[in-house]
């Protein structure tokens, strides 16, 4: 950036917020009209069925009052009316209630719940030959069907539908149309955020660097081709300026030896090399949209990976047939799991030979294999394999972006770049596992997984054309123990490791996957409430992210971040102790998300630093050990959690976890600050 | 192709792409959970009439009578077929699965499948389909208990496809004009909020053509390349008059290997 170009006058400041605002603003108004249309409509075509029922149920009971009429019965003298009533209320299931009511309308007998503002039919209302009146009353649909003494209308027969099943599935609608929009919206950032840095914010970058050069004399220099758009242009016009400027210079050059005065002459060139220099450069400059075009890859792989939570361990059970019990149920699970953490480290060693592009491309073949296997899985075995070899493929994968994230991170900004990887998995589980649950409701199981399968075909092909080849490691490589033995003989590295990685992970296990739903229907709430809660953690965690890369970027103690991030987690889980469960729950919930996002960016960010130490593993070894950690931190959680669940009760648990936190996160600052004298005493 | 496009167009594009997106899995979504009701409220409506039946037959069953010999049994069936406009037919079949009334007379007597009989012995109303048919059965108990047999009752999705398509049409309007409206608001409002930097770039462009005027918004490009300019048009003026001057004597050495490294 030149003098005359401060940040405050970057031309694409603020770029990606306006324009994402645009799309928000206007994907929520119209997938809002849209889902409102359909709810109505949806009200509209199903009150008649639900009308018909009411209809139907009341015809029985008509025809059985009826015949008592038709058999010389007075309307006034029929007995038994009220168990009849209640007798034909309770056979059908959704049923308000049952009113037998005079030709004035005043009741006779009920049974049920019959709702307050419920008025019979007036005197003298016309009755109908076929079918029933229909009305609302209060929150039901009422039907009412005539009694006849010789021809004359003596008495209706109501039955009242709740409209509670109306309403409730109108309410699942709205969250799934909320989750629709949530995802929606959260993919179009993405996007948008993908296609400005490649057209906008990445080409600006380059102008503005290569603008600086110019500046700086250096004619030799060639902006990248390929780009479209406005920055296509201007990169042409670059090249186009350069190579007229060189023209200039060998004219300059023709001429001095045109020349009879060939020192004097000489003179002038050497004034003209001194302020610039020509020629053209073997490389040309590079774009640098390399971190912002791994995080859609990124989100998408993710997505698609996450679109099967929701429903594994039903799919499990499903195709256990009933055999597999719990454990049955789990299996694909640890498969996952288990692969994910044996992977990892190899991940590493692929990504160091081939570079991120290449490893990314080797990664997805697994992942797509592994969800073609798991849509057509014939029982529980073949599906396990199938989540195992999925898992490999998102070992490699997920290595291979850190790896990039963490090469192409502008200096001074790698904890944003990294969090850009944080931010990028959680948006996608986010995204997935919201819209997962909803489509397997829709369109089963299977297709769900092949349309995995496809986002993942899709994810590599963008891979395939917006990646840059290379990155791959020009150092040796140790092998596997040697590295473990160098990241582990770091101190940093295995603090981070035991007080911050494993912790952390034994937390979101234990009190996030497990815990939590378990105390939050102990509270009595429904599935859809306990969904809800839960997700406030990765609500949470989304802005904590950005804002801890922020923080630990502009203030470089991202070893603070962590150990006060672990502090705000163990005081959220000691919640219980002062407030009630009710609004404890919640509340440790979110702190949990704030807590685990502020320390995430801050995590990843330390390893390329302590990578470039001497007899260090490379980068992509120790963001592989750190990922193993915290699988292993992934798996203890909830089975840890589950004992103290068993020995003490819910509160009991909280209570250790977040005094585990609390210990760790002090262990780790101390621990810290420790190192930090020692080296000023030793400087 | 998309290489001409501007980048605001190609974030139109993908906002056209997200809201299509948006309102389809909207729509889509909703219309597959609509199915879903409308199918479950029109089978909880025949069920309760196939039920009705069944107890009516019951009842003749408490009288002694068998199953075979229920009277009216058949003009019962027909009754109720041509009360209900849903019923595509009704079917009294003993436990066996022999068809003993039937709304299609033809069916007297012959024996239907077994699987449609799999749930009789849980006593309970039960579910089947045959191709596009659907299919209620309902046990008939006799007064100890035992399954006799079962009515079955055969409908189409007809009168749902009529309601799904009332709905599927007010979605599809209701897409459509959102984003008739959407999409070139969107476009629009793309257009203006990458107008500064729409600007900054042709700016740039614009500084980089020869004799370009003063551009603020590219100030320091024009001056990196105005400084170059100036460097070279001054270096060709004096290397110009060197030109016009009398040849000096160049003396074979290292100054003639310079100026022939500059040539190349």
């Amino acid at each position: 950036m030149t003098p005359d170009q401060s940040p405050d006058q970057s031309p694409d400041r603020s770029l990606v917020g306006r324009v994402v605002a645009v799309a928000v603003l206007l994907l929520t108004l119209a997938v809002g009209f849209v889902s409102h249309s359909a709810l109505r409509s949806f009200e509209q075509e199903l009150r008649p069925e639900l009308e018909r029922e009411a209809t139907v149920v009341g015809s029985i009971g008509v025809q059985t009052l009826q015949r008592a009429l038709d058999l010389g019965v007075p309307f006034h003298g029929l007995s038994g009316l009220d168990d009849y009533l209640a007798s034909l209320l309770g056979a059908r299931e959704g049923l308000a209630y049952v009113v037998l009511s005079d030709a004035a309308g005043r009741g006779v007998a009920t049974a049920g719940q019959v709702p307050a503002a419920f008025a019979g039919i007036d005197a003298g209302s016309a009755a109908p030959d076929r079918g029933a009146v229909m009305r609302l009353q209060g929150n039901s649909y009422d039907a009412a069907q005539p009694l006849r003494e010789a021809g004359r209308v003596v008495g209706w027969l109501h039955v009242g539908i709740a409209r509670a099943r109306v309403d409730s599935a109108l309410d699942d609608m709205r969250w799934d149309v909320l989750i629709v929009l949530l995802v929606v919206l959260l993919a179009t950032a993405e996007f948008l955020r993908f296609i400005l840095a490649r057209t906008v914010s990445a080409p600006i970058g380059m102008v503005l660097r290569l603008q600086g050069r110019l500046a700086q004399g250096d004619w030799t220099l060639r902006a990248p081709g390929g780009m479209g758009a406005e920055a296509g242009r201007v990169a042409r016009h670059l090249n186009v300026l350069v190579r007229r400027m060189n023209d200039r210079w060998d004219r300059l050059c023709w001429l001095a030896t045109q020349s009879g005065a060939a020192r004097r002459a000489n003179g002038v060139l050497d004034d003209v090399r001194q302020r610039l220099r020509f020629g053209v450069a073997s490389v040309q400059e590079g774009l640098g949209a390399g971190a912002s075009s791994a995080r859609l890859p990124l989100f998408l792989f993710v997505f698609a990976e996450q679109l099967s939570t929701s429903f594994n361990p039903i799919y499990a059970l499903e195709l256990a047939g009933g055999q597999g019990g719990v454990m049955g149920a789990a299996l694909p699970i640890v498969t996952f799991v288990a692969a994910v953490a044996l992977f990892t480290p190899w991940g590493a060693g692929v990504v160091a030979r081939h570079g991120p592009r290449d490893a990314l491309l080797i990664g997805l073949v697994p992942a797509a294999l592994g969800h073609v296997g798991a849509a057509l899985a014939t029982d529980l075995t073949t599906f396990a394999i199938a989540r195992a070899i999925c898992g490999a493929g998102y070992a490699i994968v997920t290595i291979a972006c850190q790896v990039h994230l963490a090469q192409e991170a502008p200096r001074g900004r790698v904890a944003r770049s990294l969090g850009g990887f944080t931010a990028a998995v959680m948006t996608g589980a986010v995204c997935g596992t919201a819209i997962g649950a909803v489509l397997a409701d829709r369109v089963g199981f299977r297709f769900t997984f092949a349309f995995a399968m496809l986002l993942v075909a899709g994810t590599g092909l963008l891979v395939w054309r917006a990646f840059a080849a290379g990155g791959s490691s020009e150092r040796k490589e140790m092998g596997l123990w040697r590295s473990a033995r160098a990241a582990f003989a770091e101190p940093r590295f295995a603090l981070l490791v035991i007080f911050a990685a494993i912790p952390a992970k034994v937390l979101l296990g234990g009190f996030i996957f497990f815990l939590a739903p378990l105390e939050l229907r102990e509270l009595g709430l429904s599935q859809a409430a306990i969904g809800r809660n839960v997700m406030l953690y990765g609500l949470c965690m989304l802005p904590a992210i950005l804002v801890g890369a922020w923080l630990a970027d502009r203030s470089g103690r991202g070893g603070l971040i962590i150990a006060g991030a672990g502090v705000l987690n163990g005081v959220a889980l000691l919640l219980p102790l002062w407030i009630d469960r009710e609004t404890a729950l919640p509340l440790a919930i979110i702190g949990t998300g704030i807590a685990q996002g502020l320390a995430a960016a801050p995590m990843l960010a330390i390893i390329p630093g302590l990578s470039l130490l001497r007899n260090a593993p490379s980068s992509a070894a120790m963001l592989s050990f750190l990922r193993l950690a915290e699988r292993f931190g992934s798996v203890v959680g909830p089975p840890a959690a589950a004992a103290l669940f068993a020995l003490g009760g819910g509160q009991h648990t909280m209570l250790v976890l977040g005094a585990l936190s609390l210990a760790t996160a002090l262990g780790y600052g101390l621990a810290l600050a420790f190192g930090r004298i020692r080296q000023g005493a030793a400087a | 192709m998309s290489g001409g496009l501007s980048f605001a167009t190609r974030l139109s594009g993908v906002l056209a792409v997200m809201l299509l997106l948006g309102c389809g899995l909207a729509a889509g979504l909703n219309y597959l959970k609509f199915e879903r009701m409308l199918l479950e409220q029109q089978a909880r409506v025949l069920e309760i009439l196939a039920g009705e039946l069944g107890s009516t037959v019951e009842n003749s069953l408490a009288l002694g009578v068998r199953l075979a010999g229920v009277p009216g049994a058949q003009a019962l069936l027909e009754r109720s077929r041509a009360a209900e406009p849903l019923i595509g037919g009704l079917t009294i079949a003993d436990a066996d699965g022999v068809v003993l009334f039937d709304t299609d007379r033809q069916n007297l007597g012959t024996s239907l499948p077994q699987q449609r009989f799999e749930a009789l012995a849980r006593q309970e109303a039960w579910r089947f389909r045959i191709g596009a048919d659907y299919g209620i059965g309902a046990p008939i108990v006799n007064g100890f208990g035992q399954p006799e047999g079962a009515v079955l009752l055969r409908y189409d999705r007809s009168a749902v496809d009529e309601r799904l398509a009332a709905a599927l049409l007010a979605m599809v309007q209701a897409t459509l004009l959102a984003l008739a409206i959407a999409v070139p608001l969107g476009a629009l409002a793309l257009h203006l909020v990458t107008r500064r930097t729409r600007r900054w770039f042709a700016a740039v462009e614009e500084a980089m053509q020869p004799g370009a005027p003063p551009a603020p918004l590219a100030a320091g490009l024009q001056a990196a390349i105005g400084e170059a300019d100036g460097v070279l048009r001054d270096a060709e003026g004096r290397l110009e008059e060197i030109a016009a001057e009398v040849p000096e004597e160049l003396p074979e050495g290292p100054q003639t290997e310079t100026l022939e490294r500059a040539m190349t």
